[in-house]
């Protein structure tokens, strides 16, 4: 028992070694930092937005025509929009509504996109065929085109064009998952597990996944920006959130026919969702460039 | 810290002789230290090495794994990663040091007085272009004839390229010029890189493990027509490898490097009859013998740059350790004529 | 009692072309080869490129299946099993392969990559397992504190092999079929490692085939070599026969290039024989003997007749029509050239 506690305690040290050495490498570079901050900012805006927004009741259903479309001012840091309610804790709230559709959309499209690229890579044959093609369909079509057909077809809500935006987004993982798997099942290590006689479901999640998540890891980081770039627009366009729900895109909208006059109404969330999709593409480059340093140290030999 | 090296072959201080240019090296690595930054802390992996090429000589610098030598090559052709750092020393070619020279100045030196033939030949040729198209490429930037006109001439630089071919024994060069690396055997991709380095005209060849990656028997055929090559052309070679067999085949003298260090330095014939360095016997003793016998190995691991040990790099691992090993460090000092060894075993290595 | 029985092993890769993927043609891998590997021995497989040397040991451990032909194991047929029966006989054959880096799963660590055998099986408790690790880990000498927990990536290229090898003994297997192990590490690191495999020999009685290219490394590690060139076994001798007296023309030439680090060794050897051309591909096997276009003891008949493998006495054979006793057995001109 005594060496079980020992070896977890061992196991411990090293672990967190290792992460150490990770957050090092990551803090090498300012843009990778500055993404982290950015991103860091996003979710403690999300979460804590009941607490941070100054008039969190605007988030909802709330009108005061008397301040419509005030100018930014101590009592409204980003101004009022056309039914007097407060942007910046309309955005905070937004930022909530951003980032758990992001979550979401991607946790689907990981769910159903990954499983089915590695038994297209692994596997083969017809049902890999018949996988990959069906993939590729799905590849031709834009995805924000796609999300849209989608949203139209079925009644426009906010969790509708989630679904939509995850039913375009899956095929990238599978065909991101199908080539590593492709590639690594010809590595060494996998022939070693058959020889002991393991299984090929084991070999196939249990062997070559674990080395396929690193780019999985970035994708989706940098997948979370352009998400909630898209279901922005759908929001902009009517087909996803509607009002009076805070969505970024939904703001854009509203405020649009405002510009240029009350520029605020308009311009903040839309920088808002700049500086988000900005962030996570910086938290993803910053990311790859990490978990590449390690590959190439290992593929070297060092 | 570093070692002085009292003298590194005979003859090579005779500066001064009129009309004897060919007795001054073409190639000085004078008690370089290159440090590398990593994340655990400040790697010392070179610690004071110093070699000299003349002209037409071919040299060796043996060693295993992590000893430092491609380091050392990479060091002289000025291709070191961003995290090393060269605290000190000189790396003399051709009269100049190179560590002084700007950028422009260095890649007129790299690939044409200076060429390296590459490791892989799997990997090193560009598989989207054919052998021809990657001649005249390096061939028209090299300016590889001194008359700058011609560099517009392509039917010049062209037949330039197939007796390059040539003179690498691949037999036909006109199909071979037309085809993908791919079409290639690995014999004939490793001859392509040799062409590809002698485009410039160099006068000193850095082969980097060269043939490691192909059958023993064409591996032989190959070095042993580089070896003639290099002979009729009067070029100098340094190889940079791990097996002693290859050295013995290819070189007129051998550097054993170990730990970042030169361990050793003997005209090869010298080397192969008798190791005055612990780590070369070692080496040599590991080797299998047709007569049924293989050595040992040798115990222990190389050292940690980060915390090597405080003298002797080797001591840690020696069979002939003594006290004054952990305490002082020693030189790379001529134990006999003609030969240098950095070991307290021999008094001349050891500080009064 | 011999361990491993192979009859007349044959695989081919068929060759594709065309859009409908018609087969066109077959890279013979493997020809046609018997061989018999006695327990307790160590039986070297040497060849160069496209020799079928590799292949032949995934087809001997079953990762390949053959195309014709029987192997034996242990007494039982294993030529058509499907995985499932394979399994328990996965058990009893390991292989070590080439390259350290690539034979360990990067996103393992050692524990898990040693135990993994265990795991699969489904032998013992993960406290049980935990403790058969350990004294694998120093079964190779490599300590257990430091080892366990690291990466492949934080090995040097030998431990990486030790762990390799502590892997393939987990099971308590009864061969172990080793692919070019020492080819990727430094010289002193491959003598190490070599004398851990024969300790390790003699302690658990394993039987070992051993795949090289080093000709010079295989007169130290078995009793018997095959010279194996474009699928077929060319020569079979007791490792000191190989060396003294060659019979092939093809092993005579690599005997005569391999380099030597003394006058001594260079005296053992035949002088420098440099073959014509170079390996054809496996997929355009030149006829009668494979070898013929690039052999300098060629006669009339060697591009028809492909030649069987002719016993020379003494567990010594050697597939050449000079030693065919219906010709006369001329046998090769000079028996050996010493170099002076």
């Amino acid at each position: 028992m005594a060496e079980i506690v020992a070896t977890a305690g061992e196991l411990r040290v090293t672990r967190t070694r290792e992460w150490r050495k990770m957050w090092f490498r990551f803090r090498q570079s300012n843009l990778s930092l500055l993404g982290f901050g950015i991103i860091a900012a996003v979710i403690l805006a999300a979460v804590f937005a009941p607490q941070l927004a100054p008039y969190p009741h605007h988030a909802g259903i709330f009108v005061d025509f008397d301040h419509a479309l005030k100018a930014p001012s101590a009592y409204n840091w980003l101004g009022t929009d056309d039914a007097g309610r407060d942007i910046l804790s309309r955005m905070l709230f937004g930022a909530r509504i951003s980032l758990i559709l992001g979550l979401m959309v991607l946790i689907i499209a990981v769910a159903v996109g990954v499983p089915l690229g590695v038994v297209a890579g692994y596997w083969g044959g017809r049902a890999g065929d018949l996988i990959m093609r069906v993939t590729d369909v799905f590849l031709a079509v834009p995805p924000i085109a796609l999300a849209l057909a989608v949203t139209a077809a079925l009644r426009p809500t906010l969790t509708n064009a989630m679904v939509a935006i995850a039913f375009a987004w899956w095929p990238w993982y599978t065909r991101l998952v199908y080539g590593q798997v492709l590639s690594l099942k010809e590595q060494q290590f996998v022939e070693a597990s058959r020889g002991l006689g393991a299984s090929r479901w084991r070999i196939a999640f249990r062997e070559i996944l674990p080395n396929a998540w690193s780019p999985i890891i970035v994708k989706v980081t940098l997948d979370m920006g352009f998400v909630i770039l898209t279901s922005s627009g759908l929001s902009f366009l009517g087909l996803g959130a509607q009002p009076p729900t805070p969505e970024w895109g939904t703001m854009i909208a509203e405020g649009r026919d405002y510009l240029p006059g009350a520029w605020w109404a308009a311009t903040f969330p839309g920088l808002a969702i700049f500086l988000t999709v900005l962030g996570f593409n910086l938290l993803g480059d910053g990311l790859r460039d990490v978990f590449d340093v390690e590959i190439e140290q290992w593929r070297a030999g060092n | 810290m570093a070692g002085r090296q009292l003298t590194d072959q005979p003859g090579s201080r005779e500066r001064g002789n009129a009309g004897t240019r060919c007795q001054e090296p073409l190639l000085s690595v004078e008690d370089l230290v290159i440090h590398f930054h990593l994340y655990e802390g400040l790697a010392r992996v070179i610690n004071g090495v110093s070699l000299t090429i003349r002209r037409g000589e071919s040299v060796a610098l043996v060693g295993e794994t992590g000893c430092g030598k491609s380091i050392t090559a990479k060091a002289i052709l000025g291709l070191l990663p961003p995290n090393a750092e060269i605290v000190s020393g000189r790396i003399v070619f051709a009269g100049r040091d190179l560590r002084r020279l700007p950028e422009e100045a260095l890649q007129k030196i790299r690939g044409r007085k200076m060429a390296m033939i590459f490791q892989d030949p799997g990997t090193a040729l560009n598989p989207v272009f054919t052998v021809g198209d990657q001649l005249m490429d390096v061939a028209s930037w090299q300016g590889a004839s001194r008359a700058p006109l011609v560099r517009r001439h392509n039917g010049e630089l062209r037949r330039r390229c197939l007796d390059m071919l040539r003179l690498v024994r691949i037999p036909d060069p006109e199909s071979t010029f037309r085809r993908y690396p791919i079409e290639l055997s690995g014999g004939m991709r490793q001859r392509v890189l040799i062409a590809l380095a002698l485009l410039g005209e160099p006068d000193l060849l850095i082969a980097d493990e060269l043939g490691t990656a192909l059958d023993v028997s064409i591996q032989d055929q190959i070095l042993e027509e580089l070896r003639e090559l290099v002979r009729t052309q009067g070029l100098s070679v340094l190889y940079i490898t791990h097996n002693l067999g290859v050295a013995r085949l290819v070189s007129d003298r051998i550097y054993v490097m170990y730990g970042g260090e030169i361990a050793e330095v003997a005209p090869t014939a010298a080397m192969f009859s008798r190791q005055l360095h612990p780590y070369s016997q070692g080496l040599l003793a590991a080797i299998p013998r047709l007569s049924g016998s293989i050595g040992e190995g040798i115990e222990g691991r190389i050292p940690d740059y980060i915390d090597p040990p405080p003298a002797c790099r080797f001591a840690p691992r020696c069979p002939f350790r003594m006290a004054i090993c952990d305490q002082q460090r020693p030189l790379l000092a001529a134990s006999e004529p003609g030969r240098l060894a950095a070991c307290h075993l021999y008094p001349a290595s050891t500080r009064r | 009692m011999t361990l491993l029985d192979a009859r007349g092993l044959v695989k081919y890769f068929p060759v594709t072309a065309g859009l409908l993927r018609r087969r066109v043609g077959d890279v013979k891998a493997v020809d046609g080869v018997s061989l018999a590997i006695e327990e307790g021995t160590t039986l070297a497989l040497v060849g160069e490129t496209g020799s079928g040397k590799t292949t032949l040991g995934r087809l001997l451990t079953r990762l390949l299946t053959p195309t014709n032909g029987q192997i034996v194991f242990e007494g039982r047929d294993i030529t058509g099993l499907d995985e499932q029966a394979l399994r328990p006989v996965r058990r009893q054959m390991q292989m070590v392969f080439q390259n350290p880096a690539s034979s360990l799963n990067p996103r393992r660590r050692v524990k898990e990559i040693i135990e993994e055998p265990l795991v699969v099986h489904g032998i013992g408790t993960p406290v049980a397992r935990l403790r058969q690790v350990r004294e694998l880990l120093e079964r190779v000498a490599l300590p257990p504190r430091d080892f366990l927990f690291r990466y492949p990536h934080a090995l040097s290229g030998g431990q990486r092999q030790r762990v390799a090898i502590a892997r393939a003994l987990a099971l308590h297997p009864r061969l172990i079929v080793l692919d070019e192990p020492t080819s990727a590490l430094d010289v002193s690191v491959q003598a190490k490692i070599i004398g851990l495999l024969r300790r390790l020999q003699r302690e658990l009685r394993l039987t070992y085939l051993f795949i090289s290219h080093d000709l010079s490394l295989v007169r130290n590690v078995a009793e018997s070599i095959a010279v194996m060139y474009l699928g077929k076994i060319v020569e079979l001798a007791a490792a000191e026969r190989l060396f003294t007296s060659p019979s092939h023309p093809y092993t005579r030439a690599l005997l005569s290039a391999i380099p030597t680090v003394s006058d001594e060794e260079a005296a053992l050897i035949p002088e420098k024989i440099v073959l014509r051309g170079e390996i054809p591909s496996p997929s355009r096997v030149p006829p009668g003997c494979a070898f013929h276009p690039r052999c300098y003891a060629r006669i009339d008949g060697c591009d028809r007749v492909v030649p069987e493998l002719i016993t020379l006495g003494d567990g010594h054979a050697a597939r050449c029509i000079l030693y065919d006793p219906a010709l006369g057995a001329p046998g090769l001109p000079n028996v050996i050239a010493r170099r002076e």
